[in-house]
């Protein structure tokens, strides 16, 4: 079957946009990683899942990520986003980078070693699966652990969901289940937006470089501090 | 007709439907309060199974609502703890205009009471973690305002909540393992850990406890307390129901060891960090951890004592963190924040907040006379008989409590001596603030007068119940 061809391939391409998703500092790409990512989430989902109710995980990343999107991109006159998204690494991002992925790496090495016992644990799963469910969850927790932008944790919440969804759907297949839990990814997308619309970031969280402050940069930090 | 019709769709389309009143505040606030109020009434005077007739028309109220092939039940028993959850919103919708908080609260608490009925009916129990979640995210407009600076409070809120969703959901599949006959000694002890995790997320048990304070410093401190105070209300019922569903676990002396020790750390860390805090809002944080605490202490000690004490500390909970709250919110109204520096001798100018804050504080900390005194002194008891070293730590947690009122009551009486001051609150404050601090006393005057509600409340957990 084509779903099972596929499997490996979906659990690289979690791989590969989960450690995106840490690495980059470019909320564009990050946006598209995310929406990408539900692509693999939904070809392993799949594997355990009718087509068309594993659909809806599909449909329900896709438009988590364009709500992101469209809020970012409709509030990006307001203030800089990117600034905010690089989220305290500044001068010394090179290092942070370096940071990122020796963790990314010990995951890696602790999802290598979960794999086999989780295969035991839960009956009827793939190693495709595992390894995309686990490099989720692992990855998205790290991402959590590792920034306080609302962004960032809007999509580390996502990605985690992403991963435990993987391995939740090999033991649960009730519609309803799906339903909500396309409804809970949905209102995470919508609080994070909403989060993002309605705030500014305190600024403590900013990286503040004084010599390339914008005029409405100032005017915010004046009126919050 | 259903229970679940009118208990929660009702309370949902209400919520919506206050969404697109929001330019009427008082009339939505009018709304909110004849329907919370109204749903409170009928769970005492419409018993399940009854006949409603509009005119021409009769209509049998049935228990069950299905919904995908999964129900939602409201029996007879349930109605007592619906009667609490709503009058309770009713009481918070009460003061909800004179707290000045943001419009998103009427249709968000609407919405999220109406969600967490949902939560202790549905069957089967495990997608009470998914509408837990949304209750969660629900409750993000209310703790979040326009040009609110973001914190990181809200954000852990945010993340614990999620984070603890997949580890109930995963219980909940290794307990339909356990239910069908497949149970072995390792699947309930995995079971027991996940559950243990996700429970000790969602209840912010140490050392998931630090977003309390930073969000009570961070959102509208009316709000924050409404969502703490509601939330862990539901998530410990649904434990409850956990309890009297498994009979392995309500029968495991290991579970209740592990419930008193995690009860006791919460009053320890909750009752020390409040002593040395400079942040009244920051020390209601303190005092809800406290509060969890020893809801879990009451869990912990045998079924026939611990299920009433557990009930007897809901009413003097929810009354005590209602008045409390709404003092801050005056407070923070009228002096800009809750800091120790922004309200020296404050109770010159706001008595009856500060007053009643000190009333309440005090309701907390288990002052004989007041509300929260019958029930601590109980545990008190109780725990002094079984565990000593446990006991220290309780005492430790509430000499930490008592010093943090004695902290505030300082800070509110002394400060600069700038003669005779006009009393700035409003004759309605004055009044909401008198009824609670008056309701407080009673209550713990006369505790014996919730008996009979508290009695009818444990009949819901048929398995629990003396």
């Amino acid at each position: 079957m084509i779903l099972n061809v596929l499997s490996i391939p979906a659990a690289i391409l979690l791989i590969l946009t989960s450690t995106g998703l840490l690495l980059s500092t470019n909320w564009r790409f990050s946006i598209w990683a995310l929406s990408s990512q539900y692509v693999g989430v939904f070809l392993l989902v799949a594997l355990s899942w009718p087509i068309e109710m594993a659909v809806a995980k599909l449909l329900a990343g896709w438009f988590a990520g364009a709500i992101l999107g469209f809020t970012l991109a409709s509030n990006f006159d307001t203030y800089d986003i990117e600034r905010t998204y690089r989220d305290g690494e500044g001068q010394a991002r090179p290092t942070g980078r370096l940071f990122r992925m020796f963790a990314i790496a010990l995951i890696w090495l602790a999802v290598g070693l979960l794999t086999s016992s989780l295969l035991k644990w839960v009956p009827g799963i793939s190693l495709a699966q595992i390894l995309g469910g686990l490099i989720l969850i692992g990855l998205g927790i790290l991402h959590l652990g590792l920034t306080a932008n609302p962004l960032r944790i809007t999509i580390g919440l996502l990605t985690v969901l992403g991963g435990f969804e993987i391995l939740y759907a090999t033991v649960e297949k009730s519609t309803l289940v799906a339903g909500l839990l396309a409804g809970v990814n949905l209102a995470l997308a919508l609080a994070g937006a909403y989060i993002l619309t309605v705030t500014v970031s305190a600024p403590a969280l900013i990286v503040v470089d004084d010599e390339n402050l914008s005029d409405i940069d100032i005017t915010i930090l004046e009126k919050h501090i | 007709m259903s229970a679940p019709v009118l208990w929660i769709l009702l309370p949902g389309v209400t919520a919506i439907a206050l969404f697109f009143l929001r330019r009427w505040e008082r009339v939505s606030i009018i709304v909110a309060i004849a329907i919370s109020l109204g749903l409170g009434v009928l769970t005492v005077t419409l018993p399940v199974g009854s006949i409603l007739t509009f005119g021409p028309l009769s209509v049998k109220l049935n228990d069950a609502l299905y919904f995908f092939g999964r129900q939602f039940v409201l029996g007879a028993a349930d109605l007592s703890l619906l009667t609490l959850v709503y009058g309770s919103l009713a009481f918070w919708l009460g003061a909800a205009y004179l707290a000045r908080v943001h419009w998103f609260f009427l249709p968000s608490s609407l919405g999220m009471v109406a969600l967490l009925t949902a939560v202790l009916s549905v069957e089967p129990f495990l997608y009470a973690a998914l509408l837990i979640e949304l209750v969660t995210l629900l409750s993000i407009p209310m703790l979040v305002v326009p040009g609110q600076v973001l914190g990181r409070g809200i954000l852990r809120f945010l993340t614990f909540q999620t984070l603890s969703m997949p580890f109930i959901l995963y219980t909940g599949w290794m307990l339909s393992g356990v239910e069908s006959g497949s149970g072995q000694i390792v699947l309930l002890v995995r079971a027991s850990l996940l559950m243990g995790l996700g429970f000790a997320l969602m209840l912010a048990i140490f050392p998931f406890h630090t977003w309390i304070p930073m969000l009570m410093e961070e959102s509208h401190p009316y709000a924050a307390t409404f969502v703490l105070n509601m939330l862990t209300l539901v998530v410990l019922l649904f434990g409850l129901g956990l309890l009297n569903r498994y009979e392995w676990l309500r029968t495991s002396p290991t579970f209740y060891a592990i419930l008193a020790v995690a009860g006791v750390l919460m009053i320890l860390t909750g009752g020390g960090l409040a002593a040395f805090e400079h942040h009244l809002g920051r020390i209601l944080g303190y005092t809800v951890m406290v509060e969890v605490g020893y809801s879990l202490l009451a869990i912990s000690f045998s079924a026939e004592i611990g299920l009433g004490i557990f009930f007897a500390l809901l009413v003097p909970r929810v009354v005590g963190l209602g008045v409390w709250a709404l003092a801050l919110s005056v407070l923070q109204e009228k002096r800009g924040d809750l800091s120790f520096q922004a309200n020296q001798g404050t109770i010159r100018e706001l008595p009856f907040a500060a007053v009643s804050l000190v009333i309440a504080h005090f309701s907390s900390v288990g002052f004989p006379i007041l509300a929260g005194f019958p029930a601590r002194v109980s545990l008190w008891e109780l725990l002094a008989e079984r565990d000593i070293p446990l006991t220290v730590g309780l005492f430790l947690g509430t000499l930490g409590l008592l010093v943090a009122a004695l902290r505030t009551i300082i800070l509110l009486v002394t400060g600069p001596d700038e003669g005779p001051q006009r009393i700035k609150e409003n004759i309605w404050v004055r009044l909401t603030l008198g009824v609670g601090m008056l309701s407080l006393l009673l209550a713990g005057l006369i505790p014996q007068w919730f008996a009979p509600f508290l009695v009818s409340m444990q009949r819901v957990f048929e398995n629990l119940a003396p």
